[in-house]
């Protein structure tokens, strides 16, 4: 896939800076209506060929799948759980669940029944998705302990058809239909309930065991997601019509700030590998531009180059070695603000067209603007190797109760050892514990159902993080451990 | 959206009129020399049933099946398939006609993908010559991509995504049986025969490969004949056993009755 750089513009900032003002399928209603059809929104591969969805699409199925579960009785206030894997139906099944007023509480498909059912009980919620025939059967097999759940929605209908008699069951094309029925009888009732819904509501509910300890679920507000995500947008290098493909699952709140928040406050297309299985091979075949992973992610990629390169013959890791230490030799002269020698230069160049080039593509990343990565600390090698090969990945450092990132590396101001500077809007300071302390537009709403340990950690706007840190001489920030 | 989800239009249930497969043997009767590998076998597949025809090593299954898709000619007696004798018919004739079968040792192209495997399959229903190939017409090239989209179905189905540019030789074993299983869905089979299609898998894959055959009998009405000769396997999903031995059906039956009948009991363990 090919992207040409005259597409990619950058949003405009009075727009970004209205995003505040609306909830998230809100902002889906009036990014839909400003790149309508001609842009793509999502693309699945499905047949071995990226399938487009465009924006105008998107917020179609969206509004079906809000439609719908208002058929099926849904009201204002309720929750729908995703037991779903990563794929366009878990956006239109999250965003259609708060167009309709009610609160989204991503599952995670590998998590054991035991939390699946604690959870969907703690949440009592009467609607469910369902990714496929695993994920149903799992919830009928508990579905003793699970009384409020009414309705179970599933994706993918291979194997359910014998379950066809039951009326727990439905599929989402047909919820799909009911939502499609019910625009036909009402066709105001969508935009009314879209436009009642209040940016200070919550949007999902997340569960981490961040902070305390034990597991318990973060109530998140669309404000919360749209500060965090157009702060990120304005100082990153994102624009409309970047690729960005959803590798992590999807409850995590890495995922959800991308997919949820940046893709569309940013009008960044989202794409979804065909399966776990290809995740890689659609890795390289879409080139994304930006790229998050984990820090396991980038730390595999980086032993396997390593792995590769001392496994090739006697010139490759000859120009290997060589164009490691050209570019090494170049950032000390840099960063002691020493001029580089002419003929440095040149040879940099010609080993970054010559090797860096070629290596980046093979591993997918040929196109990458920026690529991140967070959620646990990294080695500082490992981003020192890819930045030498020409990389730009950067680090940010947040947490579920912050609504995602916080901080990140600036352009152009990368330590590998720290986590950069905080967003825009954003402050820091550090208790005399050392203790990390995040004032933020985007910090939580609370603990769902636990205001103790709520006000244990939010104190004055003040969310305590229970990570230790210091601050350098240039301001930025890096991590200790835990308190 | 994935709009064929769980869905493949190759399917027997998409097309139920022209899929109809009603089996008749009798008094089939195969000799090599001096050997009679079949003694007058008499036996009967009703549309949309799963028969599985077991029997202890050289009980006469493969060659049944062989003279099922027209490998080898029977001495005596007759295959009818809808009412139609298909007993003197060529191997391609029968795959025209609309029975599809897997292979006990493979018979795939080793050095192709699985999807080119795939693809080969559906070549009998090209609905293009060779002149309009040669130019490779709109006409082509919107088969082509028809073509690519069925086999591209049956990959999901099969849950082989991954594995679509492989080459067939660096597949395992378990991975092998599926495309093959695959390349015969692919020829839009009336009746489908399995060879041992358990032969070689560890447990997790027998448990896929039994999920497949019961989802694409009892969701989509495929009529098929399972040969296995292990018997752990068959016996929880078959209604239908029939047991051979030496080349005579010893008995027949739902699972239950096979299993204490007691000529199969003394074929597999022996005399007591």
């Amino acid at each position: 896939m090919n992207h040409s750089s005259d597409n990619i513009k950058h949003i405009d900032p009075e727009i970004l800076s209205s995003m505040g003002q609306f909830t998230l399928p809100q902002i889906l209603y009036r990014q839909a209506e400003r790149f309508g059809s001609k842009k793509t929104a999502i693309r699945e591969k499905a047949c071995g060929i990226w399938q487009s969805i465009n924006w105008e699409a998107y917020f179609r199925y969206t509004k079906h799948t809000a439609l719908g579960l208002m058929a099926l009785g849904i009201e204002r206030g309720e929750t729908v759980g995703l037991f779903l894997e990563n794929g366009p139906e878990w956006l239109f099944g999250e965003l259609g669940t708060q167009s309709a007023g009610a609160v989204a509480v991503p599952l995670f498909t590998s998590a054991a029944d035991e939390i699946v059912v604690s959870e969907l009980n703690q949440v009592q919620a009467a609607y469910v998705f369902a990714q496929n025939q695993l994920q149903v059967d799992r919830l009928l097999a508990h579905h003793q302990e699970l009384p409020h759940v009414k309705q179970i929605i599933f994706v993918d209908p291979t194997g359910l058809r014998l379950y066809e008699d039951d009326p727990r069951l439905i599929a989402f094309s047909q919820l799909l239909e009911l939502g499609e029925e019910l625009d036909d009888e009402q066709p105001d009732l969508f935009i009314k309930e879209l436009w009642d819904g209040k940016p200070e509501d919550m949007a999902v509910m997340l569960r981490t065991s961040g902070v305390t300890g034990s597991p318990k679920l973060v109530m998140l507000s669309h404000a919360n997601f749209t500060n965090t995500a157009c702060s990120w947008i304005a100082t990153e290098p994102i624009s409309i019509g970047d690729d960005w493909l959803s590798l992590s699952p999807m409850p995590w709140v890495m995922e959800q700030i991308w997919g949820l928040g940046i893709a569309l406050c940013g009008g960044v297309a989202t794409n979804f590998p065909e399966s776990h299985t290809t995740a890689l091979k659609d890795f390289i075949d879409l080139c994304p531009t930006v790229v998050t992973g984990s820090a396991g992610f980038w730390e595999d990629l980086s032993s396997r180059i390593i792995q590769a390169m001392s496994g090739s013959g006697k010139w490759q890791r000859l120009f290997f070695d060589m164009t490691l230490e050209t570019a090494n030799l170049i950032a000390t002269l840099e960063s002691k603000e020493k001029p580089v020698p002419f003929n440095l230069k040149v040879k940099n160049e010609l080993l970054k067209r010559l090797i860096c080039g070629p290596l980046l593509h093979r591993i997918g990343c040929g196109q990458v603007r920026a690529a991140y990565t967070g959620g646990l600390p990294i080695k500082p090698d490992v981003i020192g190797l890819f930045r030498l090969l020409g990389l730009n990945i950067k680090q940010y450092y947040g947490l579920t109760e912050a609504c995602g990132m916080v901080q990140v590396h600036r352009e152009g101001e990368v330590k590998p050892e720290t986590v950069g500077k905080p967003l825009p809007g954003n402050e820091i300071k550090l208790s005399a514990e050392r203790e990390i302390l995040i004032k933020s537009q985007s910090n939580f709403m609370g603990y769902y159902q636990h205001p103790d340990l709520t006000a244990r950690v939010l104190k004055d706007g003040w969310l305590h993080t229970g990570d230790t840190g210091y601050l350098d001489e240039d301001g930025h920030l890096g991590i200790i451990g835990r308190k | 959206m994935k709009a064929f989800r769980g869905d493949p239009s190759l399917f027997a249930s998409t097309d139920p009129e022209n899929r109809q497969a009603r089996l008749k043997v009798k008094d089939l009767t195969l000799k090599f020399g001096g050997i009679t590998a079949l003694n007058k076998i008499n036996f009967a597949v009703e549309n949309g049933e799963m028969v599985s025809l077991i029997g202890p090593n050289g009980a006469g299954k493969t060659s049944l099946l062989n003279c099922l898709s027209g490998y080898f000619k029977p001495e005596s007696g007759k295959i009818t398939l809808n009412g139609e004798v298909i007993t003197h018919l060529l191997p391609h004739e029968l795959a025209a006609i609309g029975i599809g079968r897997t292979y006990q040792t493979f018979e795939l192209f080793e050095d192709m993908t699985v999807l080119s495997n795939m693809l080969l399959a559906r070549h009998a229903q090209l609905k293009y010559n060779v002149a309009k190939a040669f130019l490779f017409s709109k006409g082509v090239k919107a088969e082509e991509a028809r073509q690519r989209q069925l086999v591209e179905e049956l990959i999901d189905f099969l849950d082989m995504q991954a594995l679509r540019e492989e080459p067939v030789a660096n597949l395992p074993m378990g991975m092998r049986k599926r495309v093959d299983l695959g390349r015969a869905l692919a020829l839009n089979p009336k009746l489908l025969i399995l060879d041992e299609p358990f032969t070689g898998m560890t447990f997790e894959e027998k448990d896929d490969m039994v999920r497949i055959l019961l989802e694409l009998n009892e969701m989509w009405h495929q009529t098929m004949i399972v040969v296995e000769h292990d018997m752990t396997v068959v016996m929880p999903i078959s209604k239908r056993v029939i047991v051979f031995d030496f080349g005579v059906k010893i008995a027949e039956g739902s699972p239950d009755f096979v299993q204490k009948h007691p000529q199969v009991i003394k074929a597999y363990l022996g005399e007591v």
